[in-house]
């Protein structure tokens, strides 16, 4: 082998090889979304997730509610319990 | 690699109809992948059908005082407010608030729903929102049952 050929076999092979992955890696457009790490910055809008209105649960709506005390009906939903948990 | 579809928009909406979907600007899976959405979707549906109680997700800020803050977004959550359980997660401030109305805080207790926020939270650390949000859900489920009028059906 002559130097010329040594040299694109040994160092520019693997060096075509690194600069192919890291291509796919760091080509833009591949990853939009950022994943989140905690303690990370959250700056979306805040949004709010629902359950699908319809289904079996509708169909025992008009008496879900137990017969209760006078706090059943305030307007807040009684006294509110919960738990808060941070990480 | 795969991605969402992107449609270019040719703006078909007309006066008499609803506005193309990609006129909005904002993308849907901006956040969490639809397979993520998928997964929170089927979490909180199967678990307000199962218990009969309403499971909401509010994902944003929560202000100084985040327990307030949140307890006033319960009283906003829609439907019968005794009977829902809204689940605010603060990425940004690390928090995490489960606000429970009356008639659901008998089913869930306040140590029950304190066992599914610590692993929530334990999910959240590791940086896995949707997981620990999905698990906490099906924790929660659990503990409040079945509603009676499901178990005797009539």
């Amino acid at each position: 082998m002559t130097v010329v050929e040594t040299i694109l076999v040994f160092a520019g092979a693997p060096l075509a090889v690194v600069v192919l992955l890291a291509l796919l890696i760091f080509v833009p457009g591949g990853r939009k979304r950022v994943r989140y790490k905690s303690g990370q910055a959250w700056d979306h809008a805040p949004i709010w997730y629902e359950p699908h209105p319809d289904g079996p649960a509708r169909r025992h709506g008009s008496h879900a509610a137990l017969p209760a005390g006078s706090y059943a009906h305030a307007a807040n939903g009684g006294p509110l319990g919960g738990a808060r948990g941070t990480w | 690699m795969t991605r969402a579809l992107e449609a270019e928009s040719h703006d078909t909406a007309t006066r008499d109809t609803a506005a193309a979907r990609t006129d909005d600007g904002s993308a849907l899976d901006s956040i969490f992948s639809f397979q993520e959405l998928a997964r929170l979707d089927e979490a909180l549906t199967m678990s307000s059908r199962e218990t009969g109680l309403r499971f909401t997700l509010y994902l944003g800020d929560l202000g100084a005082q985040t327990r307030i803050r949140a307890e006033e977004l319960h009283g906003r959550s829609g439907g019968d407010l005794a009977e829902a359980v809204l689940i605010a997660v603060s990425p940004g401030q690390r928090v995490v608030e489960v606000v429970t109305g009356a008639a659901a805080a008998r089913r869930l207790p306040d140590r029950a729903a304190a066992l599914a926020v610590l692993s929530m939270t334990g999910s959240f650390a590791a940086g896995d929102l949707v997981g620990g949000i999905v698990n906490g859900l099906r924790q929660m489920s659990d503990q409040a049952g079945h509603p009676v009028a499901l178990r005797h059906p009539h």
